[in-house]
């Protein structure tokens, strides 16, 4: 949706940058004279260098205020109400974790001394906590504060395990031995590939020990904290405040606090940002509002890059037409996935590209980019419908064994960049002799369509449909979006709880499930990329973009670095400090 | 006037009943209020089917709409969907949020209005009349979000020609706002904007209401005996005039008061502001019917109360109705 804002902010900003022009162009340019260019432009870069060097000295001291469109439910990110991004924001900044997932999707260790250690046969995790690792009251983070956190994830108690978000990977977990106060080592009943993932917040057992885990930390938390900030206050519906952790073993934490500001209007945090109210935000980008931090460019820095949210089209296999691998082929070949991305992304992230690849993002070292074999061919899309027996019907759409090539394809209305890229698809397909009805719904409405199980009665009431799925640093829960079970029945096989394409691929499961029981890194990556290879050959899916993401941020701040995983643009903050 | 008082009140329990179970029932058909919980990760069938157990959300929808009834005189508003969390605390915060912006865009835009619409009066057809006039059917026509966005505008551009920020832009106090005065002063800065925002309309509204009005009373027979006695122009507008001319704009002013709750909704959502509007918005993106119907309600019995006391205004302004 165009924001009339950004059309409305427009205009005085160019007048002040053509006024700027002007004055730069009457202005004497001493220092050009009798130089050669190229020198000017080296001596001037190593001045600025210089400058910045000078200008980048981090000061003691500072709140910096982070504008936020959502607000936590609850402080408790254990918990299903806590599941949101909005309240890792929180807890990244106090509870710390084994790991740190990195921008880049990889894992660093964080609260461990070096790497895990792993064995295979049993699979064991071995954790040695950081010696100088402790809590904000000075008790060191042990043994115990691992066993307090797995004792909550895996409550006896009935209503408590009913809030918990998941178990996924604790569940697996049979056994434990500690040596001494620092070192543990679990036992899993089977390998478990992201055994990265959990862990990933400490829980302080001695602070939380025999407190009701389900309202302790409903609105406010503990002042306790084992990462570089302790939360302070929340007034609910207005902002919420961390102070600086005096005593983080991590090392110095500059910033005096952190004070989460909660407006729901993106236009009015830009608004604020432009505003120089906020300090930092990151909404989702869209091309105004690019635009409007360019024109505040000598006051607000700003960094786009890939997020792990990836859009793509999912086929329901069950369809007549679509039930047919080489109807699904065409239509990839049809589709002009560079054009969506040039139109789409690039005015926002002009280094976006298309993702060839459903299990691993394509700015992670594992991609393989399999789906390029689909690159847009739409001649080569209508022989391979005329080589299995299609011919175009008088008014040019295919038919198949009688089926006419005329799909829906929905989305969630009102989501412009979605609506824009069906438009595409359907122009693209229209070329190749497939005709494409956009047959959209409001958000859930469209996904009620795609996975109640009262909604779909065995075919679920949609063709084809664009959505958007959440990568992690591991695929381990696409076995759960695409796998099948029950392959010897006769019936046919079942498939799992979020498989809504309703392709079974027995290969493609075994593969699948054998990665997410491989702890190698090399070997669990190889299996994904065959998995990945079969899901190109066969296309229940067509993978498209990964969404970018933006993090912005007054230039007087250093440190802010945009990491759009659940870690949180908060996963450094111990690093940002205003400077001199 | 106390049995009519008491009489009104009690027609209005039946009212707020059938509107409540109309809105719950619209609720109900909306669809699964589950659903942005079964696109969380790793979430499973059982914790889905544990919170539809919980919650009775497999019954139908009258079965569910009697639980709710039974919870509130005993409960407030009861708990949120997914979570065992009281909505009544919520609840009371926001409503006193919204309280504080929509009186004192009312009272604001009644004063203003009143002023505007009496000088328009007394002074048809001069160039001031005109000119409240058309900014009337401006204000008239101007959607608050748009108003609003511009006088976010504005500031900016002070802010960035002189680098003064006159105002702040959103929420509804400064990240550290102080104490006692301070808190107040903090306070009022903030909620200038928004006032500004939501008042609009209603000052368009009100000051043709008032002009109308006073138009018909300045006519009247009793003014002209008034100033026949010689009494002074002032005097028989403040006196005499106003007074009569009154009685439509309050009644008009206490039956708009819902709309101006309406209005909060747009108004606190774009600065930001911790009210029923904004809270009502957030609890439809996450599909919790209960804090919507609570919102609802308490819409319901502020715009009947409004009513009713506009009923008793006009009673007290008007001798003859209260006679009556």
């Amino acid at each position: 949706m165009r924001s009339p804002l950004g059309r409305r902010l427009r205009w005085p900003l160019m007048l002040t940058a053509s006024l700027a022009l002007v004055i730069a162009a009457c202005a004497p340019d001493e220092d050009v004279e009798d130089e050669p260019e190229d020198d000017v432009e080296e001596v001037e870069d190593v001045d600025e260098e210089e400058e910045e060097e000078e200008e980048a000295a981090p000061a003691e001291g500072g709140t910096v205020l982070f504008g936020d469109e959502q607000e936590p439910t609850v402080l408790n990110s254990f918990i299903l109400d806590g599941n949101s991004l909005v309240t890792s924001k929180v807890a990244t900044n106090v509870w710390p974790g084994s790991y740190v997932i990195q921008p880049d999707l990889s894992m660093e260790p964080y609260l461990i001394d070096g790497e895990a250690e792993i064995t295979e046969d049993p699979f064991t995790v071995t954790y040695t906590i950081r010696d100088e690792a402790e809590w904000s009251d000075g008790t060191p983070i042990t043994v115990d504060d691992y066993i307090f956190t797995l004792e909550t994830m895996m409550t006896d108690d009935e209503e408590t395990a009913a809030q918990i978000t998941s178990t996924a990977g604790y569940e697996l977990i049979t056994d434990y031995e500690t040596d001494g106060d620092k070192t543990i080592t679990f036992t899993y009943e089977e390998p478990y590939a992201p055994w990265q993932l959990i862990f990933n917040e400490i829980l302080p057992a001695h602070v939380l020990e025999g407190e009701d885990f389900l309202t302790v930390m409903n609105d406010e938390l503990p002042d306790i904290s084992g990462g570089p900030f302790i939360f302070d206050s929340w007034d609910q519906g207005t902002q919420l405040r961390l102070v600086r952790n005096e005593d983080y073993w991590g090392g110095d934490v500059a910033l005096d606090e952190i004070v989460m500001r909660y407006v729901p209007d993106t236009t009015t945090l830009t608004q604020q940002m432009v505003g120089a109210e906020l300090d930092m935000y990151d909404p989702q980008p869209q091309i105004e509002l690019v635009d409007q931090l360019d024109g505040a460019s000598d006051r607000i820095e700003y960094e786009v890059g890939l997020g792990p949210v990836w859009e793509h089209i999912d086929f329901n296999t069950l369809v007549d037409g679509l039930d047919r691998d080489y109807v699904r082929q065409a239509i990839a070949l049809g589709i002009n996935r560079e054009q969506i991305v040039e139109t789409l992304i690039h005015p926002v992230d002009p280094d976006a590209v298309v993702l060839e690849n459903p299990f691993w993002m394509a700015n992670t070292e594992q991609y393989e980019p399999h789906y390029d074999q689909w690159s847009h061919d739409p001649q080569a899309a209508q022989d391979l419908l005329e080589d299995n027996g299609c011919a175009p019907g008088d008014d040019g759409i295919y038919v198949c064994d009688d089926v006419r090539l005329s799909f829906r394809i929905g989305t969630t209305g009102g989501n412009e960049r979605r609506e824009l890229a069906q438009q595409l698809i359907q122009s693209d397909l229209a070329q190749v002799g497939i005709e494409i009805e956009i047959d959209n719904d409001e958000g859930a409405t469209f996904f009620e369509r795609l996975n109640t199980p009262e909604n779909c009665d065995g075919v679920c009431d949609y063709d084809i449909a664009m959505f958007a799925w959440v990568g992690s640093p591991n695929p381990v829960g696409n076995a759960n979006i695409y796998g099948c079970d029950d392959f010897d029945d006769p019936d046919g096989p079942t498939v799992r709880a979020q498989n809504w394409t309703v392709f079974c691929d027995e290969e493609l499961t075994e593969i699948m499930d054998e990665a997410n029981a491989t702890v190698d890194p090399d070997e669990n990556a190889r299996l994904w990329n065959e998995a990945s290879q079969i899901m190109a050959d066969n296309v229940p899916v067509v993978p498209l973009f990964q969404q970018p993401q933006l993090l912005a941020w007054s230039n007087d701040i250093s440190g802010p670095q945009l990491n759009a995983t659940n870690q949180t643009q908060f996963w450094n903050s111990q690093d940002w400090a205003y400077v001199e | 006037m106390l049995n009519y008082a008491l009489r009104r009140f009690l027609i209005s329990i039946p009212i707020i009943l059938i509107a409540t179970f109309i809105i719950f029932w619209m609720i109900s058909l909306t669809g699964d209020p589950l659903q942005d919980m079964r696109q969380l990760p790793n979430i499973t069938t059982e914790q889905i089917q544990r919170v539809r157990d919980m919650r009775g959300l497999d019954d139908p929808f009258y079965v569910q709409y009697v639980v709710w009834l039974q919870q509130i005189p005993t409960a407030g508003f009861g708990e949120y969907l997914i979570s065992p969390r009281p909505i009544g605390p919520d609840l009371q915060r926001v409503l006193i949020h919204t309280l504080q912006l929509v009186i004192a865009a009312e009272v604001i835009a009644f004063i203003i209005a009143v002023v505007l619409g009496t000088l328009s009066a007394t002074r048809q057809y001069s160039i001031f009349d005109y000119t409240t006039t058309t900014l009337s059917f401006i204000g008239y026509a101007m959607p608050a979000f748009w108003f609003a966005l511009i006088l976010q505008v504005i500031v900016i551009q002070i802010f960035e020609l002189t680098g003064v920020r006159i105002l702040p832009l959103a929420n509804l106090s400064s990240a550290n706002p102080g104490t006692g005065l301070a808190f107040v002063w903090d306070r009022i800065l903030h909620l200038v904007l928004p006032v500004m925002s939501l008042a609009i309309f209603s000052i368009a509204s009100y000051s043709r209401y008032m002009r109308a009005s006073m138009l018909e009373v300045v006519g009247s027979d009793y003014v002209r005996t008034a100033r026949a006695k010689g009494l002074r122009e002032g005097t028989i507008t403040r006196r005499h005039a106003m007074r009569n001319a009154l009685i439509p704009t309050v009644t008009v002013a206490a039956l708009s008061f819902g709309t101006l709750l309406s209005g909060s909704i747009v108004v606190e959502t774009v600065f930001g502001l911790d009210g029923m509007g904004r809270y009502l918005f957030v609890m439809i993106q996450s599909r919790d019917p209960y804090p919507i119907m609570a919102v609802l309600v308490i819409t319901a019995v502020v715009i009947i109360m409004f009513n009713l006391i506009a009923d008793l205004v006009y009673g007290y302004l008007d001798p003859r109705i209260r006679h009556g």
